[in-house]
């Protein structure tokens, strides 16, 4: 441990850690544009120049690691002055049209210019370096406006350190100097390009001019793309999502995330959702809303009950449900119908795998659905679901969730075989997750519509969380149970959210008295298997 | 990399494999590899640069930022002698702007530009480490020290003379 | 007369000073044959730090200082990079050395690399001296044959192999760290520091890199002792260096002289004074980024540290001098071009300053400046100084400082007369 002073307060600091990530830590301002704590130093910009005891210049706090009793002026005269006028000359070669530029809102070079009161370039336009105007597609829906770059060469070491692809060059030197596409983007990461870019000149061809950010509201949330689990900030108004952007976290994505992922926000929108459940009946299906439909079932599902030694009732639950969403739905079958057949190893959906991100399971919580069968001595596998069916054991059929794509590869008679149930209800939120031979069909609240926790693939418990609900008809899973139970004359009770973490918490990894709380915005990391074994002992 | 693209005269491969042995890294052999390939093909164009790039085995865009980077490679066919007037303090301080009004004129083209037939072609560089005899001008290769408008008008009838255009 | 010194130009009146034959007739490689595997390595660092030999490619730093940097024993491989960009507008000196007399660079390489423990060294040598490649190349064929380079050097057990490098037109590649960017095949972009290229240079390693003229000093210094040297310069500033003198004087051409000549000793006398005999109006004392002096502080010895206390600096030892009638404007504005169009573009301060700087300057010069535009130049200046990766920067900025502090009248005649006051109808 050491310890250095800024501005005056002392604060404990690891020996050799870099100066703008304690400033960044402790809430020092420093500006910058070519820093990121995911990528290598460039130290090109020189935004981020501070006063350091001892030293006669300026250093830049991207670049210097702290040492013990270090000294650093982040506020003195002279590093403001130095800051306005490095600004100033990132600022000569660029155009002034905020207003119609796509980055505003989330531009550095504008949030610094109103800082420092840079209104007017001093710089006629007859003397600026002239860049071609137009922006340029440079694929992977990412777009390149040469004029609003300030070289900072983020999109370069992003490319070469975390796709591993030198695609972007830095092309001639001096102020002809100019970012250049070498070879195409061809990545799953390219999304990244637009966040990382300081300003507007690499833009999401897709975001592109559709909405100023400042309109937004911002939910921080965890993508469903894979089973890694990225950390999001998902961007809403009005109940419509407009993308999703990465948040960091270091434990899971850094600061990155895949395309995949980041255009997954379209299934989200309510034109991908189903609205209002309907039912089949001879006539044809009819739509009501979610209480009655639930009613309903109920009175099906009633009939059941004790009618063999165990109930012909299964249940398969997704590997996107929440944990919570399981857990309730666990419970439910054990207290009202004295069963276990509930499958929790539906597999996932097969798609990219890489060493960066993609985990190649296409589903957000296959792992947290492992680990709570993983707890039961003998859990209801699908086999022995599909064994129930064939042999006539069952006649209603509960379906949780929308990720159903890994079973139908699975088993391909799936559908047909469903045909010979007399119930088969859904509790789903998108259209094209629908089989057609549902007979309820109860809207289910997609992952923008609920909280809860998913465990993505290394055992990092993380939360989703509700940025909205598109309407009342529209339930997370725990929540339609409840109902049904109690239309079901069931005294089971579901309980609060928080609860059901709580004990999943405890359940799945011995942490007795973690909550919901705990998992925060970072999530929490379950113990490894040894160190479980160990809390248990 | 395309063996076509870069078919090398024998003292050319002899250099080439000197130059391959003489680093630690392939990548450190490309300043002098586009230098020889410059010389054997005159300028290093697209996919020449793409092979030498294969050669090394260093990503195309490497090869992108030093060929923009430095000004001694040519990334298009040049004149058979590329004028090149210094135009650094020393020289102008005797006379290099008079000597660049004079060659404007005798060749009739612009900075940047090439005589039609392809024997000229003139520049203004930096200074060329030869402020001892300004004012200099390069061409091609050689140094020619101490020019005056006299001296270099023989020196471009002596370059006139030979044919237009090498083989 | 004054007693002339000659260490590096000794065999410069020869026509053929650049053989193996002269050299060693004169001399050469008796370095070589008394320390290699005779001296220790830190002895002869010992003696060079004690030699006040000074770094002649710009800076002036202490060479046995910056060899001390070095750590032993070494983990990796060390190398040693001679610089021999010679880029500095008014600098033509170190091509002297490498084709008039390269076994000395060799020479030097060799006692240096052995004192650093290197075992190969690069000469990197500016692109558009294709001629300075040759002569190396030739010498260093020739010190192989000699048994001068090679394995197991004069059978002392010590192993040197030794490169020509070309670089390829980039003036920012003078700056060490630049070059080795550009010796490892990417552009000339220096590298921040820390690390210091002596702790990670090349390839990784650690690394030295030194001028032409510095190392081709470092035979003659352990012939002849360091007191010998010391004792040749001034006060901590060792032995003789080569001034190029270019510009308006009769005599224009490279003169090693002992550190601390006056400048105007070198001007008047060993250039022969100033062409026509017109009085002098500025001269640049240490390459194009030296702060200039006015005629009236031409007496200042030419040393490092002499220059720095008047506010300009020994740099590359490059003298241009400027007559009466020359357009200080128009002069500067030749600099700042210079700069401006070798930038390497990475720092924004440079990157914009430079250009704007040499755009403003193309306005006042061209008589279209305003008043504000001065103070605007000034600002620039400073807004570009001591900010940056590399001192390009501030190469720039001080001669831009300077030439306002000393020539101010001029810049506000140009914006008063809206046109150059001094050379009215130039050529265009
Ligand atoms: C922009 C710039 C250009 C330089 N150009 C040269 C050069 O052409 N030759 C040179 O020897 N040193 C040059 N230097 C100085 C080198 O960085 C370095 O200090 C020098 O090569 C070290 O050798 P020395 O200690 O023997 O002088 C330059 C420095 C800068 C900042
Ligand atoms: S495009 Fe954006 S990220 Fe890339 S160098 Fe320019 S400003 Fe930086
Ligand atoms: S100061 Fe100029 S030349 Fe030096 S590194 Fe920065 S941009 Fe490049
Ligand atoms: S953030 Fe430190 S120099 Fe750019
Ligand atoms: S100024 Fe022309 S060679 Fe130096």
């Amino acid at each position: 441990m050491a310890s250095v002073v800024i501005n005056g307060e002392r604060y404990d600091v690891a020996e050799g850690e870099r100066l703008i990530d304690v400033c960044d830590r402790v809430g020092v301002y420093i500006p910058r544009f070519c820093y990121h704590p995911n990528l290598s130093v460039a130290g090109n910009c020189r935004m981020c120049l501070v006063e350091i005891e001892g030293m006669p210049k300026l250093q830049i706090s991207c670049n210097t690691n702290v040492r013990d009793g270090m000294s650093v002026l982040t506020d003195s005269q002279k590093v403001k002055e130095a800051r306005a006028d490095v600004l100033e000359f990132i600022f000569i070669n660029h155009p002034l049209d905020c207003p119609v530029c796509d980055q505003a809102g989330e531009c550095k070079l504008q949030d610094y210019y109103m800082e420092v009161g840079l209104y007017k370039s001093r710089m006629p336009e007859e003397f600026k370096v002239k860049k071609p105007r137009k922006a340029v597609r440079w694929g992977s829906g990412i777009v390149f406006d040469a004029e609003r770059c300030v070289l900072c060469t983020r999109c370069v070491r992003f490319m070469n350190e975390v796709v591993g692809k030198r695609a972007i060059a830095v092309t001639n030197r001096g102020d002809h100097e100019e970012i250049a596409l070498v070879e195409p983007l061809d990545t799953l990461y390219a999304g990244n390009l637009a966040d990382i870019c300081p300003v507007g000149a690499l833009t999401s061809e897709d975001f592109r001019f559709k909405m100023r950010v400042w309109f937004l509201s911002r939910t921080d949330t965890v993508c469903p793309g894979c089973s890694r689990g990225c950390n999001i900030t998902a961007w809403h108004k009005d109940k419509k999502i407009y993308r999703f952007t990465p948040r960091q976290n270091e434990s899971v994505n850094h600061a990155w995330m895949c395309d995949i992922g980041r255009y997954s926000y379209k299934e989200e929108d309510s034109s991908s959702l189903i609205l209002k459940g309907w039912v089949r009946e001879d006539s044809g299906t009819k739509e009501m809303g979610t209480p009655e439909l639930l009613g309903l079932l109920a009175q099906g599902l009633k009939g059941l009950k004790g009618k063999a030694e165990e109930a012909p009732v299964a249940v398969l639950v997704a590997p996107d449900r929440t944990n919570e969403e399981m857990f309730a739905i666990c419970a439910f079958m054990a207290e009202v119908f004295g069963s276990s057949r509930v499958v929790l190893d539906v597999p996932a959906p097969k798609g990219p795998k890489d060493d960066l991100l993609l985990t190649g399971e296409m589903a957000s919580n296959s792992r947290g659905l492992s680990l709570f069968a993983s707890r039961s001595a003998k859990p209801y596998t699908i086999d022995a679901f599909k064994q129930d069916l064939e042999a006539g054991k069952l006649e209603a059929v509960m379906l949780f969730g929308d990720t159903w794509e890994g079973l139908k590869a699975a088993w391909p008679g799936m559908q047909e075989a469903f045909k010979a149930l007399r119930t088969l209800a859904m509790f789903t939120s998108k259209r094209k997750a629908l089989f057609s031979e549902a007979t309820f069909v109860i809207p289910s609240a997609s992952m923008i519509q609920k909280d809860g926790t998913w465990v993505n693939v290394t055992g990092h418990v993380q939360r989703v969380r509700k940025a909205y609900r598109l309407n009342q008809d529209i339930l997370a899973d725990n929540e339609s149970l409840g109902l049904l139970a109690e239309f079901m004359g069931e005294s089971f009770q579901v309980g609060k959210l928080e609860d059901i973490t709580r004990r999943f918490l405890e359940v799945i990894a011995g942490l007795s008295g973690a909550s919901l709380a705990d998992v925060g915005l970072e999530g929490v990391s379950l113990p490894s298997e040894e160190q479980a074994k160990h809390l248990e002992a | 990399m395309s063996p076509e693209v870069l078919a090398f005269s024998k003292e050319a491969q002899a250099e080439l494999e000197s130059i391959l042995q003489a680093y630690p890294t392939k990548q450190a052999c490309l300043l002098p590899v586009l230098h020889l390939v410059q010389r054997e093909f005159g300028y290093i164009s697209d996919p020449v640069a793409e092979a030498v790039a294969g050669l090394l085995d260093i990503p195309l865009a490497v090869a992108v930022e030093v060929l923009t980077f430095y000004t001694l490679f040519a990334r298009r066919p040049q004149a058979k002698y590329v004028i090149q007037v210094c135009r650094g303090l020393s020289c102008a301080l005797l006379g290099q702007e008079e000597l660049l009004v004079y060659l404007k004129n005798r060749l009739k083209i612009k900075e940047g530009e090439m005589t039609p037939d392809g024997l000229f072609e003139l520049k203004t560089v930096e200074c060329l480490g030869g402020c001892g005899e300004s004012p200099v001008v390069r061409i091609n290769e050689t140094y020619y020290e101490l020019q005056t408008i006299d001296r270099l008008g023989s020196v471009l009838n002596e370059l006139s003379k030979g044919p237009k255009r090498e083989a | 007369m004054k007693k002339v010194i000659k260490i590096l130009t000794q065999n410069f009146d020869r026509d053929d000073s650049h053989t193996l034959e002269t050299y060693t007739k004169t001399g050469g490689y008796q370095a070589v044959r008394k320390v290699l595997g005779k001296i220790a390595p830190e002895s002869v660092i010992e003696e060079v730090k004690r030699s006040n030999l000074r770094g002649l490619g710009g800076a002036g730093f202490p060479t046995g200082m910056k060899w001390s940097f070095i750590s032993k024993p070494p983990k990796k491989p060390v190398y040693l990079l001679i610089n021999g960009d010679e880029g500095e507008p008014g600098t033509f000196k170190d091509r002297t050395i490498m084709t008039r007399d390269p076994h000395r660079l060799i020479e030097g390489v060799l006692l240096a690399s052995y004192a650093l423990g290197a075992h190969a060294a690069y000469i990197y040598v500016r692109g558009e001296f294709t001629f300075c490649m040759e002569a190396l190349g030739k010498a260093i064929e020739e010190a192989k044959e000699a048994g001068y380079l090679g394995k197991n050097i004069l059978k002392s057990g010590f192993d040197l192999d030794v490169y020509v490098h070309p670089g390829a037109g980039a003036y920012i590649c003078g700056e060490e760290t630049a070059l080795i960017e550009s010796l490892e095949g990417k552009p000339g972009r220096p590298r921040n520091k820390p690390p210091f290229p002596a702790v990670v240079g090349v390839f990784g390693c650690p690394t030295i890199v030194n001028n032409v003229e510095t190392i081709a000093h470092v035979p003659q210094i352990l012939l002849n002792g360091a007191d010998w040297f010391a004792k040749i310069g001034s006060d901590r500033n060792g032995g003789t260096r080569l001034f190029s003198v270019s510009g308006h004087v009769k005599r224009p051409g490279v003169y090693e002289l002992p550190m601390g000549t006056p400048l105007r000793e070198i001007l008047y006398e060993h250039a022969g004074g100033i062409i026509g005999d017109i009085p002098l109006k500025g001269v640049i004392p240490g390459g194009s980024s030296a702060p200039i002096l006015r005629p009236e502080e031409i007496d200042v010895g030419m040393d490092f540290d002499q220059l720095a206390k008047i506010g300009s600096m020994g740099g590359s030892g490059g003298i241009i001098a400027m007559a009466e009638g020359t357009c200080m404007v128009w002069a500067l504005h030749n600099l700042a071009r210079f700069y401006a169009h070798e930038s390497c573009g990475q720092c924004s301060p440079c990157r914009e300053g430079t250009g704007w700087a040499e755009k403003v300057l193309r306005r006042i010069e061209g008589g279209h400046g305003t008043a504000s535009d001065i103070e605007l130049l000034e600002k620039i200046a400073k807004g570009m100084s001591a900010r940056t990766i590399c001192p390009l920067a501030d190469a720039c900025a001080l001669p831009i400082l300077s030439y306002l502090q000393k020539y101010r009248d001029e810049f506000e005649a140009h914006v008063r007369e809206k046109r150059c006051p001094v050379r009215p109808k130039r050529a265009a």
